[in-house]
């Protein structure tokens, strides 16, 4: 079974995003609520992708990708950052970060699922 | 964008059953809120994140049902709202209000077109009646419209909403008043 870790301050989209993969994918769901949390819990967890807010206390996406991928460990896992902000200059931020891909919020699920299934197929 | 009528009601309700889960997520969040203070920040995590909206404000309406008065705002200047002088019935029936109230809630100082007008007016329902009015007002960038599914979600809010905001344990002026 493929394991996702979902990463958001909002306690709201964590649920959302939980309710909609394990109601429509067999994709086990793990959660941190800011990116510090993420780091650490991706080295333990070991996901198959990470889907990760970019606002967040403690440590935003932006940074938490870049300690993922500064990490042997964690180094080659999918990240899909989401945001709010759809700003050109913020995408660009967000690829520097060394994310896989950019999502913007509200999600669009069969969107999200799409591009879940694209990089968790076999 | 405009007046919903009670007609569609129906239809939303058939959007609930086949399990959206943004507004399943937006129901167990609603129902979970103790008082007022978190009502608010639970609200705008559901307006910001699944909606698709960071600017909002939230009025109670008078015991007479005809006015209005803000108390909480997130993304916007309180002072730059205008309260309609009257609500008329419309403005408080359906999941969306009036389109009157839409145009007129908010006015941004020197801008003109559809950055002075709310996206959507939602009445909040409390004890049988309206409660409350929860303005979304300019959505981001990429979110271009409010949809059948969103309507669904704004269903929600004004079901949900109005124990938390305005029950015993929610009642007096906010305190997160931004």
């Amino acid at each position: 079974m493929k394991k996702i870790l979902l990463v958001d301050d909002s306690r709201t989209t964590l649920l959302m995003e939980r309710m909609m993969l394990e109601k429509r994918t067999s994709y086990q769901c793990i959660t941190a609520t800011n990116g510090l949390e993420a780091v650490e819990k991706a080295q333990v967890e070991s996901p198959d992708l990470v889907l990760m807010d970019v606002v967040m206390p403690q440590m935003n996406g932006f940074e938490a990708c870049k300690k993922l991928r500064e990490n042997e460990k964690t180094r080659e896992i999918p990240v899909i950052l989401v945001t709010t902000r759809g700003e050109e200059s913020y995408m660009e931020a967000g690829f520097q970060s060394g994310c896989n891909d950019y999502v913007t919020k509200p999600i669009n699920g069969p969107d999200l699922l799409k591009l879940l299934h694209s990089y968790l197929s076999e | 964008m405009g007046h919903f009528a009670p007609r569609e009601h129906g239809s939303l309700a058939a959007i609930e059953e086949h399990g959206d889960p943004r507004a399943e997520a937006a129901r167990k969040r609603l129902r979970e809120c103790k008082g007022q203070r978190n009502a608010c920040e639970v609200v705008r995590e559901i307006v910001s994140n699944l909606l698709g909206c960071e600017e909002m404000a939230l009025f109670e309406v008078d015991r007479k049902q005809q006015k209005l008065a803000l108390i909480w705002s997130f993304g916007v200047e309180p002072g730059k709202l205008h309260l309609p002088q009257r609500l008329s019935d419309s403005a408080l029936s359906g999941v969306l209000g009036g389109a009157a109230c839409i145009a007129q809630v908010c006015g941004h100082v020197g801008s003109a077109g559809d950055q002075d007008k709310a996206s959507a007016f939602v009445p909040i329902e409390f004890g049988g009646k309206t409660a409350g009015v929860l303005a979304i007002l300019r959505l981001l960038p990429q979110k271009t419209n409010i949809d059948q599914m969103d309507k669904a979600l704004l269903a929600v809010i004004s079901s949900e909403a109005g124990r938390p905001l305005f029950g015993s344990s929610g009642s007096g002026k906010s305190e997160g008043k931004r």
